[in-house]
């Protein structure tokens, strides 16, 4: 568990961080989302004492940070940020290699552990040999990403780390990285400004302003009841009905029996895909499947309506 | 420094082979081979040995001058006394240049940049023969002060190199490397230093030649270097003297700048990154 509590820090007499107080239970994939300038990054970066606040405590595992070496907590903390930041005079091997090393893992293994991230990410192989330089962005990231994860550390930092990707690179990065989550059970503390990769991945959202937590919670209540105006216009304003739509999938909606319509949609897509799917198709009905193509029964646009005037 | 260095100091090695099956000397010699290197040491080395065998081309070149090659010392000894005085010199420039250059790229030597940056400047503007009159009744005649103004002379361009360098490394890089847990001492050594050594060994290779050509003056406080031919050329008015020493000087500094620009090319594309 990481708890912050009533954390302040100015940078030359403007505050950045103020009074800000945080508990993230491990497991979580906690998404810290508000506006550049917002404060969120220099949360994640007092997380691993890279910022030292003026006032207040951070404790990991109950542990105060600042009685350990910041070197030691740091190599048992993942970091991933926006650039990648990999090392260029480094292969992607040894990149993904630095925080084994400096561990001083032996050489079977780091061995071990290049091959087991390797599989992990999909990282194709031929791709360890080469410097970053000679990579695309996406790949120099899915490093990156190998590169936190390489120590196997219980919590990773990741500040805007696909912030910069082009849509696939960062669709799939996303889908890996909630895959991991959901295996590993490690606890993730994600910084963003996208609204919409918070709620694609996020188990807990904490909503940030001017340096202050404004609203936490699951990313379907903070959606049902924003805390106030910024909030609601932060989440999307009028849009924000969609987004919830996101957030459930068609199987809660299913309905056994059999069904008048040919148009399938997987168990496991969103509400907001099946509404895409009968506006695209015109129908308003669709038939539901799970993964091995075994019809489960049938979805309305009466009941996704429905449901929502129940919320 | 890990697997890193390792690699480019492999790679140094393998490029490093010379390919006799190159272009001709021709080609070479006028600088588009790979190969100059090879072909300005020959040169250089015949100038150090044969120069005594010039004795008809100086002859012919300075007719009625009775004794037109030097021969108080043999170019071989003027040679080796003139490179150990820029390697002397140099070494203690790079030493000086790069520590200093390291101090002032850390936090608590940053607010001491301007004034280290002026210092060197000042020591850079100093005439190196006015460094030689004022060290010498310190020094005494001989090495010693032409070390010193040398070295001295030098160092600016080192510590220039050695900062831009280490300010060239992205600060994403450097974030990361805080990060994942590098201590200061390794944020240093394992990637500020890697990635700054092109610029270092750019600042180096300035150094050297200017010195190289530079040490001739040398002489002029007793020291032995290939400045000696030069200076007693123009104290009894024989051009073939400072003839032999001006020429032996330039094949030294072009062949020890083909030198650096060979280790440069090499040192590139293995380990240090930058394009």
């Amino acid at each position: 568990m990481i708890e912050l509590r009533n954390v302040s820090k100015n940078f030359g007499g403007v505050p950045a961080v103020y009074d800000f107080s945080l508990k993230i239970e491990s497991g979580a994939f906690f998404v810290l989302i508000g506006p550049s300038g917002c404060g969120k990054s220099t949360v994640l970066r007092m997380i691993n004492a890279m910022i030292r606040p003026d006032k207040g405590e951070i404790e990991i595992h109950g542990q105060d940070i600042h009685a350990m070496e910041p070197e030691r907590l740091r190599r048992g903390i993942g970091y991933v940020i926006q650039s990648a930041g990999l090392f260029p005079h480094w292969t992607a091997a040894d990149n993904v290699l630095v925080v084994p090393r400096l561990l001083k893992w032996s050489k079977v293994k780091c061995a071990a552990r290049l091959d087991a991230l390797v599989a992990l990410l999909r990282i194709d192989p031929a791709l360890l040999d080469r410097y970053p330089r000679q990579l695309s962005g996406g790949q120099q990231q899915r490093i990156g990403v190998a590169r936190a994860l390489a120590a196997d550390p219980s919590i990773i930092l990741m500040d805007e780390p696909f912030a910069a990707l082009d849509p696939v690179s960062r669709a799939a990065l996303q889908d890996e990285l909630r895959a991991i989550h959901a295996h590993s059970g490690k606890t993730i503390v994600f910084v963003t400004h996208d609204m919409d990769e918070a709620l694609r991945l996020a188990t807990r959202i904490a909503v940030m302003n001017s340096g202050r937590l404004i609203q936490t919670g699951a990313p379907a209540s903070v959606l049902q009841a924003p805390a106030d105006d910024f909030v609601r216009d932060f989440l999307g304003g009028d849009a924000l009905q969609l987004r919830l739509l996101d957030l459930v999938p068609v199987r809660s909606l299913t309905k056994a029996g059999k069904t008048g319509t040919t148009e399938t949609i997987a168990a496991e897509a969103s509400l907001k895909n099946a509404l895409n799917l009968m506006l695209a198709r015109r129908r308003s009905s669709l038939c539901v499947k799970d993964e091995n193509g075994a019809r489960l029964g049938e979805i309305s646009l009466s009941d996704i309506v429905a449901r929502h005037d129940a919320t | 420094m890990g697997r890193g260095s390792a690699k480019s100091v492999s790679a140094i090695l393998s490029r490093g082979t010379m390919r006799p099956d190159r272009a001709s000397p021709l080609v070479i010699l006028t600088g588009v081979g790979r190969g100059p290197v090879l072909w300005l040491t020959l040169l250089l080395i015949a100038a150090m040995f044969l120069m005594p065998k010039a004795e008809p081309l100086m002859r012919w070149l300075f007719p009625g001058d009775p004794r037109p090659v030097y021969t108080r010392a043999s170019f071989a000894a003027l040679t080796l006394a003139h490179g150990e005085l820029v390697a002397l010199s140099s070494l203690a420039a790079a030493a000086v240049g790069i520590g200093l250059g390291i101090f002032v790229t850390r936090e608590n030597g940053r607010e001491f940049a301007a004034m280290v940056s002026a210092m060197a400047a000042i020591g850079q503007t100093f005439p190196p023969v006015a460094v030689l009159a004022l060290t010498i009744p310190v020094l005494g005649y001989g090495a010693a002060p032409a070390i010193a103004a040398l070295s001295l002379y030098a160092i600016f361009p080192v510590i220039e190199a050695t900062v831009a360098g280490i300010f060239a490394v992205p600060a994403s890089v450097r974030e990361a490397a805080q990060g994942m847990g590098f201590a200061p001492r390794d944020v240093l050594w394992k990637v500020e230093l890697p990635l700054a050594f092109p610029f270092i060994l750019a600042g180096l290779r300035n150094a050297v030649i200017i010195n190289i050509g530079t040490a001739a003056i040398g002489s002029a406080a007793g020291a032995l270097s290939l400045g000696s031919p030069i200076i007693e050329g123009l104290a009894a008015s024989n051009p073939a003297y400072v003839l032999e020493g001006a020429a032996v000087v330039a094949l030294l500094a072009m062949t020890v700048d083909r030198c650096f620009a060979w280790f440069e090319a090499c040192a590139r594309p293995g380990g240090t990154g930058r394009p």
